[in-house]
């Protein structure tokens, strides 16, 4: 299993999407961190609404702009690279003429998935904080950068559990266009719906792409922790027993 | 011939309103060379899929001489339009997969490329290869694991005669020398007959004729014959 890890990982890296999906976490960080600096500088928004999201919050400000569509839809678009183009060009079945199970193979990816989000996430971390320090100081950032980096994990939790279902999905939907459109109009509609209805939506896993960055209730983080980890179970199970139904003809 | 690495026994798929592979039966031994030869859409390629466990089959029996999931590793399979990872050399390609096997070495993937004719265009990205290129790259994957049953769907396709002539010379090394166990697949009977010491002939999934290349002009009606040796209706 852990070749089958090593071989996808390697994929991912070499077809440059990891350094392209961290490239761009650098740059929003950046180019949010002059934008804040600028509008604060110019002094048009009240100082309470300034403090909000510049300094110790200005990470979490980033984060915030993130994980509603850009992290989930580069999540996807992993997904993609992993299942859905591989067999549509028929590298899908590589390893399994090769006598590993399909269990292993959809597992070897999905770890992948989640180590390479694991790593995007925390260069936008990094970047974020680094950004933030040179900005405003690194007192500031420094001073709640154990909290910023648990909500970022927690964030994390929510972006792989999200990931399972896109793999779910990229069992059935056999084109990556078609994918990535279905999956920015369900993430477009789960925003709506969490902010609609943000009780039921708890049940959900888009609801804490960032509803992490607000809790501070112990007791709603644990549920949430609880919320993504089913996710990934249910779903998990659900791949898992699709893929090794399939047919793959191509 | 040698030990028996194969036994097929009516084996049968079928889709929504057609049967792709009707009652097919086969048997390959060590060092044999079987071709499995019909027209476009007869089901050749359906029929090694089912042997390979890519898709299901919906009756028949398919016996390894070993258990399955244990034999799957002695096997080598090159099909048409052998998949590659474009964006990585062909050299890559070839790690990829010689990383999901036990005890293949860099050498070993020297090796394979050196017989297929593709040492020095290894480091070279697939998207930048031939038809040809991709075509022995894909049978030098398939010979990484040292396989005992090597199945080939249309090996030469897009080949030029010089390209088909060293493919063919390379498996009939592997059969005499090698012992290994091939099933080819083609439309062309006039390509492979040559090779192969057995043959079974497939029609819109039926089976036409399955034994010796020597019984061939007498098992088989004329016009069929005569159709599959021009390739002419």
């Amino acid at each position: 299993m852990i070749k089958n890890i090593k071989n996808e990982l390697c994929k991912i890296y070499k077809s440059y999407r990891f350094i392209i999906f961290s490239l761009i976490m650098v740059l929003v960080s950046v180019l949010m961190g002059v934008i804040l600096s600028f509008v604060e500088k110019q002094g048009t928004l009240p100082e309470e609404t300034i403090s909000m999201v510049t300094g110790g919050a200005f990470p979490l400000q980033v984060l915030s702009v993130l994980s509603d569509i850009v992290l989930p839809i580069f999540a996807t678009i992993l997904v993609c690279f992993l299942v859905i183009d591989e067999y549509n060009n028929g590298t899908l079945k590589l390893p399994l003429l090769c006598g590993h199970k399909r269990v292993v193979v959809l597992l070897s990816k999905i770890i992948a998935v989640f180590v390479t989000m694991f790593v995007i996430i925390l260069v936008s971390y990094l970047s974020a904080s680094v950004t933030g320090m040179v900005i405003w100081g690194s007192k500031e950032v420094l001073d709640t950068a154990w909290e910023t980096y648990l909500v970022f994990m927690e964030t994390y939790l929510s972006m792989i559990s999200w990931s399972v279902i896109a793999f779910v999905l990229a069992l059935y939907i056999h084109n990556s266009g078609t994918m990535i459109g279905i999956v920015s109009v369900l993430l477009v509609v789960s925003s709506i719906v969490t902010g609609l209805f943000p009780e039921p939506s708890k049940m959900l896993v888009p609801y804490y792409f960032k509803a992490f960055a607000t809790m501070s209730d112990l007791h709603s983080i644990l549920f949430g922790i609880g919320i993504c980890i089913e996710g990934i179970v249910i779903f998990g199970m659900f791949a898992i027993g699709k893929f090794n139904r399939m047919e793959i003809s191509k | 011939m040698g030990k028996n690495i194969v036994q097929v026994t009516g084996l049968s798929k079928n889709y929504k309103d057609k049967k792709a592979v009707d009652r097919l039966s086969l048997s390959i031994d060590k060092g044999d060379i079987l071709g499995l030869v019909g027209p476009n859409g007869s089901g050749k390629s359906t029929t090694m899929k089912m042997l390979m466990m890519l898709i299901r089959k919906d009756e028949g029996e398919i016996k390894f001489y070993e258990e399955s999931e244990v034999f799957m590793r002695k096997v080598g399979y090159a099909s048409e339009s052998s998949p590659f990872f474009m964006y990585m050399s062909g050299k890559d390609n070839l790690k990829m997969v010689a990383n999901l096997y036990e005890n293949v070495s860099d050498e070993k993937i020297d090796e394979v490329l050196e017989l297929v004719g593709m040492s020095e265009a290894a480091d070279k990205k697939v998207k930048t290869y031939s038809t040809g290129m991709k075509q022995r790259l894909g049978l030098a994957r398939a010979l990484l694991n040292d396989p005992e049953l090597l199945v080939l769907d249309e090996p030469t396709n897009g080949l030029d005669p010089y390209g088909m002539k060293d493919i063919y010379e390379i498996l009939e090394w592997l059969a005499a020398e090698k012992d290994v166990a091939i099933l080819i697949s083609s439309h062309l009977l006039h390509d492979i007959e040559k090779i192969c010491n057995k043959i079974v002939m497939i029609e819109n999934g039926k089976m036409l004729f399955n034994g010796d290349i020597t019984e061939l002009e007498n098992g088989l009606e004329d016009s069929y014959y005569e159709m599959f040796r021009k390739n002419t209706v």
